[in-house]
């Protein structure tokens, strides 16, 4: 199974290095969605405290979930995810590794994008080393949420006509726990919060991903079986 | 013959909506044989390849692979070529096929090179998909398909856009795996390039079997076009 996930990555990320057409899109999108964030909300050092920690978290979804409607462009192609899903490979790899392609472009995103939106928002200043990681962490633990259960749903509306607007009302809700958890860690640590105020919320987080995973790779093979 | 390669299947059925895309289709396709399946559009030929290969799910009916009890579709030993080429755009000849050898499990890289010579597109194997014309298309995804070996093989209309030459050297290819015990099924339109292949028939019309057999049974090719063609 990760031979087979290691093999869609480096599919992905292969065909991505010459296109780099999800990269262009997504970080041109985020950048202007940081643009505007700011110039909407930032007023003073007050308000973007305020503000800070959900702009961070909304953009960070709102790009995850751009790159998330493009994943699958290529499988659509000439019917490509038919294709994977007719060889013996295990279909939980070909999940994983699309999952970690998707991971793997939305952190790459993010870290252009969340220290572009502590930049404008003036939040480096209250934002210790210590401090700085756990937010790390939880925008890790996030995304990894978001990839798990995005690429689930990216696959099965493959072939769906309303697929860009489906996408995300099919994933928000069940990624609200994340989006909670991952705001009140970020706004805690700013608020000069400590590790152990937090780490209930990382917990959360860490079991978020421990049953997306296994239910996504329980739920993969099934959903891409062929109905009656 | 490999007995594993025999395709056995009672009463399939798949219904679409309200309507049969195929009804009672009774199959037993043996190893060395080439079946043509035929049929005017929409007679539900594409969709028995489907069924056969495990991309569409039977209504009514299992598909056996060996025999009868074994409904557990056999991947490694399945080629399916369907209307889709199932190749990435983005990536060259040899990626594909390699990609394609990677997720079978196979280590041999040489055997990619030996594909692509086989169909005829050594010379183009850095050349990407979205580069190739529609038979250099046609080919590659004949090539994804014989990698593996298999013993099952299932095409659906393989010559399009295959030039007289590449469907000589198909024919050629598929009496000569036929002659090795592989179970040959074939989707066409092509009344001359099934001729010159097949020994035995499956004709169907809205989706329901009109003749099931050997093509001699019926008075060779022309006596089955005009009995159930009338052409």
């Amino acid at each position: 199974m990760m031979n087979i996930a290691r093999i869609i990555f480096w599919k992905d990320l292969r065909t991505e290095r010459r296109s780099r057409e999800l990269t262009v899109s997504v970080l041109l999108f985020s950048a202007l969605a940081v643009l505007i964030f700011a110039i909407g909300f930032y007023v003073d050092d007050k308000t973007a405290q305020t503000f800070g920690p959900g702009v961070i978290w909304v953009i960070v979804l709102f790009s995850s979930t751009l790159a998330l409607n493009r994943l699958f462009d290529a499988e659509r192609e000439n019917d490509c995810l038919a294709g994977l899903l007719l060889t013996p490979a295990d279909p939980r790899g070909i999940y994983l590794g699309k999952a970690a392609f998707h991971f793997f472009m939305s952190a790459g995103i993010s870290l252009v994008t969340v220290p572009a939106i502590c930049l404008f928002f003036d939040m480096f200043r209250h934002l210790s080393m210590v401090a700085g990681l756990w937010i790390a962490l939880a925008l890790f633990l996030g995304l990894l949420g978001i990839s798990l259960v995005g690429t689930l749903f990216g696959a099965m509306l493959l072939h769906t006509r309303l697929r860009d607007v489906l996408l995300p009302i099919v994933v928000y809700p069940l990624i609200t726990p994340v989006m909670i958890a991952g705001v009140q860690i970020t706004r805690s640590l700013l608020a000069g919060g400590q590790a152990a105020d937090v780490l209930g919320w990382i917990y959360q987080l860490v079991a978020y991903d421990c049953l997306f995973l296994a239910g996504c790779l329980v739920l993969f093979p099934v959903m891409m079986r062929p109905r009656k | 013959m490999n007995a594993d390669n025999r395709i056995v299947a009672e009463r399939l059925t798949r219904v679409l909506g309200r309507r049969y895309a195929v009804k009672d289709v009774d199959i037993d396709w043996l190893p060395g044989t080439i079946t043509a399946v035929i049929g005017p559009n929409g007679a539900g030929k594409s969709t028995i390849l489907g069924l056969v290969a495990g991309r569409i799910a039977s209504s009514q009916g299992t598909v056996g692979y060996g025999d009868a009890s074994n409904n557990t579709v056999p991947r490694k030993n399945i080629g399916y070529l369907s209307h889709a080429s199932f190749l990435y755009r983005a990536l060259t000849c040899r990626e594909n096929i390699q990609l394609a050898a990677d997720l079978h499990g196979m280590n041999d890289s040489s055997r990619v090179d030996e594909v692509l010579g086989r169909v005829g597109l050594a010379e183009h194997g850095n050349r990407f998909v979205s580069e190739l014309s529609r038979g250099m298309v046609q080919r590659l995804a004949i090539g994804r398909v014989l990698l593996s070996n298999p013993g099952i093989l299932l095409l659906d209309e393989p010559t399009t856009g295959l030039d007289e030459a590449g469907r000589a050297w198909l024919t050629d290819t598929l009496k000569d795996l036929a002659q090795r015990g592989c179970t040959v099924v074939v989707v066409s339109h092509q009344r001359g390039f099934l001729q010159g292949l097949a020994t035995h028939a499956l004709v169907l019309r809205r989706g329901r079997p009109q003749f099931s057999g050997e093509v001699t049974e019926a008075g060779g090719w022309d006596g089955l076009f005009q009995e159930y063609f009338g052409s």
